[in-house]
């Protein structure tokens, strides 16, 4: 080949061409930077919310069910949507590394652990800073329609004929406690000296409760464990209700929230 | 400054190309018949294809030299851009690169050592033969052995050239490999 060298060089100068500048050349690479970061951040929320709504699965629920209807149980009540968001960050995540300017100099493994790595990471860290909670609170108000998809658990303490219900208890009584039911239904519980968890004498008018028993009627059962839930339970205030159900306590006597219409005004 | 600009190292004459075009000269003098060989044997291109290929590529180096932070080895990167325009012009012409330009040692670095090529490659037709062998790899599989075994690249280095993490390489190396042989064994009934 002949010698170019000086060809090149008159070209550069007879064109004025310039080395450019390192963003306009780099704002690929900086840019699947960024998706790689937000898609960690959104893994790891997703994650968080994952470990939210499997929190309140206990292991003493084995003692009083059988491993099949545990494993049943898991499986109907997990929460799809959000390990399905998990997994498509880690998937999208792992994708942005790869497209990075040094990105093909990893392996797949290495990747993938760091990405694993930073969405455990920083997913433990929202549960425990409660951020999860938080996020799952703001979805039960902005998005009631979809609490099917983004509330498994909820829906995991409505199972009574697995022998789970959950609730509000509104009245404790000596061997008895009512509880109002998440889908609105009044329970009668029985406990006995040999059902553990909380001490339901210590059980409160207000407090939300999980029940595992034994369903001894249409709306009764026989209380094996009952456990108090967090008081960010469905992401409330402490002995808050949930926000959809705030019209429906003030009819019946508790006072309005603030800034909610007065009655005199609504009526004709 | 002649001379300081052939004892430089690449690097150094990368830091000096930013503000100097001329310098820059040096560093086409140094690479300008490597990227020839390597795009003739990447690519099925005539020699003024070819030619315009380089030519494009040192374009391309000059006008990224601010992303060049040694992080890699300058040859490398260089190759790394005349792959990628050598790929682009490809594309350009709507075609798969069927017949690369070997010549008759390129062969033999190419070829296993456990085949005897050498008498093999006497007869003419031979040549051919194992011309045609080395055509009929798919491509991916071809690149990876040219930088290996013609232009004597480390696995490093390839891994950077081709972007690909080195496990792939590495993998892409041994089929490539194993594909001659066995191609090599049925086509002559040997070894």
């Amino acid at each position: 080949m002949k010698d170019i060298s000086k060809y090149i060089v008159a070209k550069i100068k007879e064109r004025h061409i310039i080395p450019e500048s390192k963003f306009k050349l780099q704002w690929k690479s900086y840019l699947f930077w960024t998706c790689m970061f937000f898609m960690v951040i959104i893994g790891a929320l997703s994650l968080s919310l994952v470990l939210f709504n499997v929190s309140d699965i206990d292991p003493r629920f084995l003692r009083h069910m059988e491993l099949q209807k545990f494993v049943m149980l898991l499986i109907i009540t997990a929460p799809y949507l959000w390990i399905i968001i998990s997994l498509m960050a880690l998937t999208f995540g792992i994708m942005a590394f790869r497209k990075t300017s040094r990105g093909y100099r990893r392996s797949t493994l290495f990747i993938t652990s760091l990405v694993v790595l930073c969405i455990s990471a920083l997913g433990f860290f929202s549960h425990f800073l409660k951020i999860d909670s938080h996020m799952h609170g703001m979805l039960s108000k902005r998005a009631p329609n979809f609490r099917g998809l983004t509330e498994p658990r909820e829906g995991r303490w409505l199972r009574s004929d697995d022998g789970l219900i959950g609730g509000e208890v509104t009245n404790v009584e000596s061997g008895k406690i009512s509880l109002k039911s998440f889908d609105n239904n009044v329970w009668e519980i029985s406990y006995s000296a040999e059902t553990d968890g909380n001490n339901p004498a210590e059980i409160a008018i207000g407090e939300k409760i999980g029940v595992m028993g034994k369903k001894i009627g249409e709306f009764s059962m026989q209380a094996f464990s009952i456990r108090i839930f967090p008081d960010d339970w469905m992401g409330q205030p402490p002995r808050g209700q949930h926000p959809s159900d705030e019209k429906e306590l003030w009819r019946e006597g508790f006072p309005p929230p603030p800034g909610f219409p007065s009655t005199e005004n609504m009526h004709p | 400054m002649a001379n300081i600009q052939i004892e430089a190292t690449d690097n150094e004459l990368v830091q000096l190309s930013k503000n100097d075009p001329n310098v820059f000269g040096e560093l086409v003098f140094r690479y300008q018949n490597r990227l020839f060989r390597y795009v003739r044997r990447i690519s099925y291109f005539s020699n003024e294809d070819i030619e315009d290929i380089v030519q494009e590529t040192f374009i391309k180096t000059y006008k990224s030299l601010n992303i060049f932070d040694g992080d890699l080895k300058f040859s490398s990167w260089i190759y790394q851009i005349a792959r990628n325009t050598t790929i682009d012009a490809i594309r350009k012409k709507h075609a798969r690169p069927q017949t690369v330009c070997f010549e008759e040692g390129d062969m033999i670095k190419l070829f296993p050592s456990d085949i005897n090529i050498q008498i093999h490659t006497e007869a003419k037709n031979h040549l051919k033969i194992m011309q045609g062998i080395i055509d009929e790899l798919p491509y991916k599989y071809k690149e990876v052995m040219i930088l290996r075994f013609l232009e004597e690249k480390s696995y490093e280095e390839i891994m950077d050239i081709i972007q690909k993490p080195k496990g792939t390489v590495a993998a892409l190396i041994n089929r490539g490999r194993k594909m001659l042989i066995e191609e090599a064994r049925n086509k002559f009934g040997v070894i």
